[in-house]
Order: C-alpha cells, then structure tokens, then sequence
C-alpha cells in the first residue's frame, strides 16, 4: 500500500507536480540563489557575489581619509 | 503507519524467538523521492536528494526481536554532505520498521528525525535485499530557513548482509 502510494507521488512529480524553485533547506538551491522566508529560490540581494567588492569601497574610503589628514 | 506500527508490534511480541536470527548485520542503503516544506511560503513538493547510508545493526533482544542500528549517511545527486544515523529496528519475519534520528554536520548541520517500514527478501544464507519507505522530518539545522521544515518521503532499497 505505502510502496503504491510512493509510486502515485513519484508519478505526480515526474508530471510536473514537482518544482525545483520551492525550498525549506538553503542547499535546495542552486549556487547563487538563496531560499526566501517564502520557500523560494530567488537571486540573492547582492546577486550572489561575496562582500569583497563592499570591503573594498570600505578600503577606498579609509585611504581618502587617510589621504585628506 | 501506525495501524503498521501496532501490527508489527503485537506480532513480534506473539513470535518465538527466532534461533536464526543474526546477532548483527551490516547494510547499504540508497534512498530517493520526495521533499515537501512545511511552513510559511510554498509547499510544494521538490525532489529530495539521494542518499546513500552505510549502518550496522546489533541486537537488543530476541523475543520480539529488536536491534540498534548505527552509521554513516551522505547526500548526493544535487548536493553533497556527510552525516550520521542511529535508532531502533523491530523485526517479524520478513517485515521491519525503524525509528531514529538522523544528523548531517558538514558542509552544514541538520538534525531530523526519521522512521522506515518495509520487508526484505532472502537471497542467500547471509544476504537479504529490502526495500522500505521512509518518513524523515528535518526540523532544525543550519540548512533550514528560519520557520521552515522539511519532510521526505523516500523509498529505500537496502542490501544487508547478516553476521551470526
């Protein structure tokens, strides 16, 4: 019975009842997109890239400083 | 499942302790299916990732007969990670059920807790082919968005090769 009830779900999912943008875990979702509070893969805010490009602008800055006194 | 449960239980409990039986066993498991969310947001289902488990099982008891089962377990196909598993394993002739928790720690944490049913198959003196389905409820972990859980449904074939 639970084997006939596996095989009616697995059924459904190969017919496209299955989707591969819903998620619970972070690693439902494929590398740069994170999983929203919604349960959904979505481009992450920063469109996946590290914080480097912000610590850079934060180096940039502190040399202007630097630079000014 | 739980009609199975009692059944199960009250049969095991009725058996003779079976002279046969191994004193302990050693079993690779793959598993595949389904993963459904629980939570705020969407619900629906997903594939779930395959996994493969490598347990060992020691018995309890004879009468009815009941093992602890202990292993490894990783994720594969569209992730990768390494885990453990252990719980309890009851037994009536062919049939079995299991109870347990399961914990990935690397590359991230996941604490659920998971039970099986299903039978096997005798294919010579000290091996057995099974097949089981499997419920596994992923509720808390660095893997799981906040206010989210996650439930799999997979089916389980099993190759365990008896000790005495």
């Amino acid at each position: 019975m639970a084997t006939k009830l596996f095989a009616f779900v697995l059924a459904l999912c190969a017919m496209g009842a299955c989707r591969s943008d819903v998620c619970a875990r972070k690693s439902d979702c494929a590398h740069g997109l994170t999983c929203s509070a919604e349960g959904l893969c979505v481009t992450a805010p920063d469109g996946g890239t590290s914080e480097e490009p912000v610590t850079d602008a934060g180096v940039d800055a502190g040399s202007d400083v630097d630079g000014g006194m | 499942m739980r009609l199975a449960l009692i059944i199960l239980v009250l049969s095991a409990a009725s058996a003779h302790a079976d002279p046969t039986a191994p004193l302990w066993d050693a079993e690779l498991r793959l598993g595949y299916g389904l993963q459904v969310s629980s939570g705020d947001g969407m619900t629906a289902p997903r594939a779930a990732p395959l996994t493969v488990e490598g347990l060992a099982a020691f018995a309890l008891q004879d009468d009815p007969l009941v093992y602890a089962y202990a292993g490894g377990i990783v994720e594969t196909l569209d992730r990768s990670a390494i885990g453990g598993s252990g719980g309890v394993q009851v037994e009536s002739g062919p049939m079995r059920l299991r109870g347990g928790a399961v914990y990935f720690f690397a590359p991230y944490t996941l604490f659920g807790a998971t039970a099986s049913g299903g039978g096997c198959h005798r294919m010579g003196k000290t091996l057995r082919a099974c097949a089981d389905v499997a419920l596994t409820e992923y509720f808390a972990g660095t893997d799981l968005v906040q206010g989210h859980a996650a439930t799999q449904v997979q089916l389980v074939l099993g190759m365990v090769f008896d000790g005495n």
